[in-house]
């Protein structure tokens, strides 16, 4: 075995005694009764407060009758009966640390306008000369929580916000906002009455048909998830489906990862993810909105295993027709693998391509010739291709040091990352075709 | 007015703790490998569990989300300079490793960022795929895969395995 090999059994050993830590002795009877204790702390703040209320009354008689006592009166007003306390409101559960996803996005429509949302500041930002000044557009009256947003032009965008996860509320409602003026006014159209999970992502088409993609949760192999859909820009919302067990034609599986859905129109859209335990890719297409789902099958390229471990991310479409994803083989004893696919005919049919370089696994085209990718190995160094990815050349880095969340262009010159630093965010900017970036937002 | 606590399964509520505490405890532990550290992220999942209680209609469901805000909580929170009150009588923490430390790896783990701790750990131990260490941990697919990427080179490097 060669030093190298011996990399993967020590890593395991090392991950493997750091589970079987035990948990110290008492943890769990410390828990317990620490919810005892926040149960008893719950009753002693509501006598704590009824003792205020009474004793607020008391002194209120007393203060009044000390006026009394010194009033010009002549007739001393009768004391009055402390009557039956006002009851106290019942203690709301706390609203916890949120939002617990960070979303933060961004979405370049043009060479000069560009929006980007963080919902760790709950803050919406637009620009429309470049990036030489961002503006504040966020809807300040919109519900705090995670924060999703789409941006769909330059005028039309939507945000959905939600108290989960993590907010101990028992709302699980999804409050939606709309702006028809580049975030200069916002209104609240909508709300979707979901009964559990948090928005994942919303998406429009156009300015009437959308949809909320909600996560329910998930384990190893398994990811719950619904949709719901609106046809009149995020008014009204009807829950469309829902991933399930049943094994049922047109029913979205509870198993396998599940990433944002892409939709190419009203009709029809995609669900990437990945399998675990070598069940390869999850690629399901919806043709009727969202109501039902049914498996793509996607011929693994030559030389992946059909039960691969597999995962499908960079979905996009750059045109009605054409577009591409990356399948990445994560199957263990190598290093990954990822293989660009191309559609010509608007996702009907999808063909592996070529290769990407290692340590590469996602891909922005902005036609079928020209795209992006990120070495996430070599300090974020960016490639570009012309000619579908044939053939990469390494063009720049981008200064992040902390990774890079997301990369987009608008052409052929300029694009923006989203990157990512111990203080929080980054906006960085290229103008040269990745060449050269500009750190334009730092926070 | 009657002021009546909301109703919650306390009984359940226990149960899930036998449960899911030496669970969480090994998930938070693998990611901040401090006991102290890793108990404080599990306290913080149940007692954010025991507020949410009522409203977890799914128990089916609770595993999933006890995982992840257990998982968010090892990589968010930041260390306390003083104990937690109700952990003010907490006995020693066993510090014991099942077996022998890689006391060179663990020197060099520890320079990892939690993110990339969390998803070293996630993957590779706990078999999660990459998106579903992404949603797990709140961030986009490509940023786990760039912190597996920087992680896994950055312990060979140290590790004088390239």
């Amino acid at each position: 075995m060669s030093k190298r090999d011996e990399f993967d059994p020590r890593l395991k050993a090392y991950l493997n005694r750091g589970a079987c830590m035990p948990p110290p002795a008492g943890m769990k009877e410390r828990i317990i009764a620490g919810a005892d204790r926040r149960r008893t702390n719950w009753l002693m703040q509501v006598g704590a407060a009824a003792a205020i209320l009474v004793l607020a009354i008391g002194l209120g008689i007393a203060v009044r009758q000390a006026r009394q006592t010194v009033g010009v009166g002549p007739t001393p007003t009768p004391v009055e009966t402390p009557g039956k306390p006002t009851p106290s409101p019942t203690p709301t559960a706390s609203v916890g640390p949120h939002p617990l996803l960070p979303p933060d996005s961004m979405h370049a429509i043009n060479a000069t306008t560009a929006w980007a949302a963080g919902s760790g500041t709950n803050q919406i930002i637009r620009t429309t000369d470049g990036g030489a000044h961002w503006d504040n557009v966020t809807p300040t009256s919109a519900r705090a929580g995670t924060w999703i947003t789409y941006f769909l032009d330059a005028n039309n965008a939507w945000l959905a916000s939600s108290l989960q996860p993590g907010s101990g509320s028992p709302d699980f409602s999804v409050e939606i906002y709309r702006t028809a003026d580049g975030g200069r006014t916002w209104q609240h159209v909508g709300q979707a009455a979901a009964d559990q999970g948090w928005p994942a992502s919303i998406d429009f088409v156009d300015r009437t048909h959308g949809w909320l993609f909600m996560r329910l949760g998930g384990a190893a192999g398994s990811d719950g998830a619904a949709f719901y859909g609106t046809v009149d820009g995020g008014s009204s919302w009807s829950k469309l489906s829902e991933a399930d067990t049943s094994g049922n034609p047109g029913h979205l599986p509870l198993r396998c990862s599940k990433s944002a859905p892409v939709f190419l129109n009203a009709a029809t859209g995609w669900i990437p993810g990945g399998c675990n335990a070598g069940g390869g890719p999850f690629f399901y297409v919806t043709h009727d909105g969202g109501r039902t789902w049914n498996d793509t099958a996607i011929t693994v390229p030559a030389g992946f295993s059909g039960n691969c471990i597999c995962s499908i991310v960079s979905l996009r479409f750059s045109d009605a027709r054409n577009g591409v994803f990356v399948l990445t083989d994560y199957s263990s004893g190598k290093l990954p693998q990822s293989v660009i696919y191309a559609t010509g005919n608007g996702g009907a049919s999808w063909q592996p391509g070529p290769s990407l370089p290692a340590q590469t696994y996602e891909v922005f085209f902005i036609d079928p010739s020209h795209g992006w990718t990120i070495d996430g190995k070599a300090s974020n160094s960016i490639l570009s291709t012309s000619d579908g990815g044939q053939h990469w050349s390494t063009v720049g880095t981008i200064p992040s040091t902390q990774g890079v969340m997301d990369l987009q262009f608008v052409n052929a010159t300029v694009g923006w990352a989203l990157g990512s630093e111990p203080t929080g965010n980054t906006l960085i900017k290229t103008s040269d075709g990745g060449r050269t970036w500009t750190t334009q937002l730092s926070r | 007015m009657a002021l009546e606590e909301p109703a919650r399964d306390v009984s359940g509520f226990e149960a899930a703790v036998h449960a899911e505490s030496g669970r969480l405890f090994a998930v938070a532990y693998s990611i901040l490998r401090d006991p102290q550290e890793a108990q404080d992220a599990v306290q913080e999942t149940m007692e954010l569990a025991w507020r949410s209680w009522a409203t977890l209609r799914d128990p089916a469901k609770r595993s999933a989300w006890l995982r992840q805000i257990c998982v968010r909580r090892a990589i968010r929170t930041r260390r306390r300079l003083l104990p937690r009150l109700w952990l003010a009588d907490t006995s020693e923490v066993h510090r014991q490793l099942p077996e022998e430390p890689d006391l060179e790896l663990d020197r060099c783990y520890l320079r990892l960022s939690r993110q990339q701790r969390a998803v070293v750990t996630l993957h590779y131990q706990y078999g999660y795929s990459l998106d579903e260490c992404a949603a797990l941990i709140g961030c986009q697919p490509g940023t786990v895969r760039s912190h597996l990427a920087r992680a896994l080179a950055s312990l060979r490097k140290e590790l004088s395995y390239e």
